[in-house]
């Protein structure tokens, strides 16, 4: 972690222990403020945008100390307040908007690239596929963000308020518009450009690629990328095994596909233990 | 141009001492800006620090915890005279304006 991010970590911290101090509407007052500015957009300046959240936060608690409700000190119609804030951060310098963006397309590529891996025969990169890909993640990170930023000051009569069904539905449709997305990109786009790596070069790629994005999520802590370690490891082993021609005489040729599937199912299993387990840590601290 | 005054004012206060949100809000509270909130001060604050008018740095409080201190900048200062000139004027002209009415 480079200083800043140091120093981010260190006032989200300090934030989260002051924000204990603040009781009941002042407390959820605080929550809804913050969600709503760390959703405003990815692209503004998060050193700012944090500190801003931190400051509000002390003066929240001094206006608290004085007998002052949030409301009263910060005013009523906060969604209209916290869009001037809004409008005042900082942006993003190029680089952290760089490293915003490579985030969720390096993700969305991974997934793509250990799909090309688990099948048999030379590694095929088709390179329109990866381009879609890219363009996929950032709208839905987008799209994700846009959405939560919305929820956040909805009216008392919004159906998505009132409804959890009508959430629900919306969610479902929503994110089964995306799966149907993933799906018609990872299918039907055309071939016309494609890069063709063979064994062993394609069993050393996806080694290097390994130990690089090992020593990425350990070196920076990202933690919320541990629980898919799993998967993608699994994938990537069985990925290697079916290309090593002693270990597929051993395994068998036909129980190859048995070995991905029950990788992915494990895989797809540690992952969701490890992120519940990694949520009731979070929630606990 | 009432947000411009209040953007002087807070410009004034800062030239005066070091303060932060809360205090500069109480600041203007007491001498009669009585509806200022917090949610009018954080964008001017920001605003006025983009413009490179006011500096924010962070430090102990006494309180407890670091926080953010605003103090004026020299081109705050430049713009602060800028303020005064400008209010003066407006001053003179509402002042003018109301002398007359008060004859006819």
């Amino acid at each position: 972690m480079n200083k800043k991010d140091t120093r981010m970590e260190k006032l989200r911290d300090e934030t989260n222990e002051l924000k204990k101090q603040l009781e009941g509407s002042n407390a959820k007052f605080f929550d809804d403020l913050r969600s709503y500015l760390l959703t405003s957009g990815i692209f503004y300046d998060e050193e700012d945008v944090t500190e801003q959240i931190y400051n509000v936060c002390l003066d929240l608690i001094e206006a608290q100390e004085n007998g002052q409700t949030a409301e009263e000190y910060f005013g009523k119609d906060s969604r209209k307040l916290a869009n001037s804030m809004i409008k005042n951060f900082k942006k993003a310098g190029f680089k952290e908007m760089v490293d915003i963006t490579l985030i969720p397309i390096g993700i969305f590529w991974l997934i793509t690239f250990l799909s090309d891996f688990a099948h048999p025969g030379a590694l095929k990169i088709n390179v329109i596929e990866y381009l879609l890909m890219a363009g996929l993640s950032i709208a839905l990170t987008c799209i994700i963000f846009s959405l939560v930023h919305k929820s956040i000051y909805l009216s008392e009569n919004n159906i998505l308020r009132k409804s959890k069904v009508v959430g629900y539905i919306v969610g479902t449709v929503f994110f089964a518009s995306f799966v149907l997305l993933f799906l018609a990109i990872s299918s039907w786009t055309p071939d016309f450009l494609t890069i063709k790596i063979v064994y062993p070069y394609d069993t050393i790629l996806i080694l290097a690629l390994a130990v690089i994005f090992t020593f990425w999520i350990v070196s920076s802590k990202q933690i919320y990328l541990y629980p898919i370690t799993p998967f993608i490891f699994l994938i990537a082993l069985v990925g290697i095994i079916q290309r090593i021609p002693v270990m597929v005489d051993i395994i068998g040729a036909g129980n190859i596909k048995y070995l991905s599937v029950g990788a992915a199912v494990i895989g797809f299993l540690a992952n969701i233990v490890w992120s519940r387990i990694q949520v009731k840590k979070i929630a606990k601290d | 141009m009432l947000k411009g005054v209040l953007e002087g004012c807070v410009l004034q206060i800062v030239a005066q001492h070091e303060t932060y949100g809360y205090q500069l809000v109480q600041e203007l509270r007491a001498v009669g800006f009585t509806d200022v909130i917090g949610g009018t001060i954080y964008p001017i604050l920001q605003k006025l620090e983009k413009k490179a008018l006011i500096i924010g740095r962070m430090k102990p409080s006494p309180e407890g915890p670091s926080r953010k201190y605003f103090s004026i900048t020299p081109d705050g200062k430049v713009e602060l005279t800028a303020f005064l000139q400008d209010w003066q004027e407006i001053n003179n002209s509402v002042k003018r304006i109301f002398k007359l009415g008060g004859k006819e």
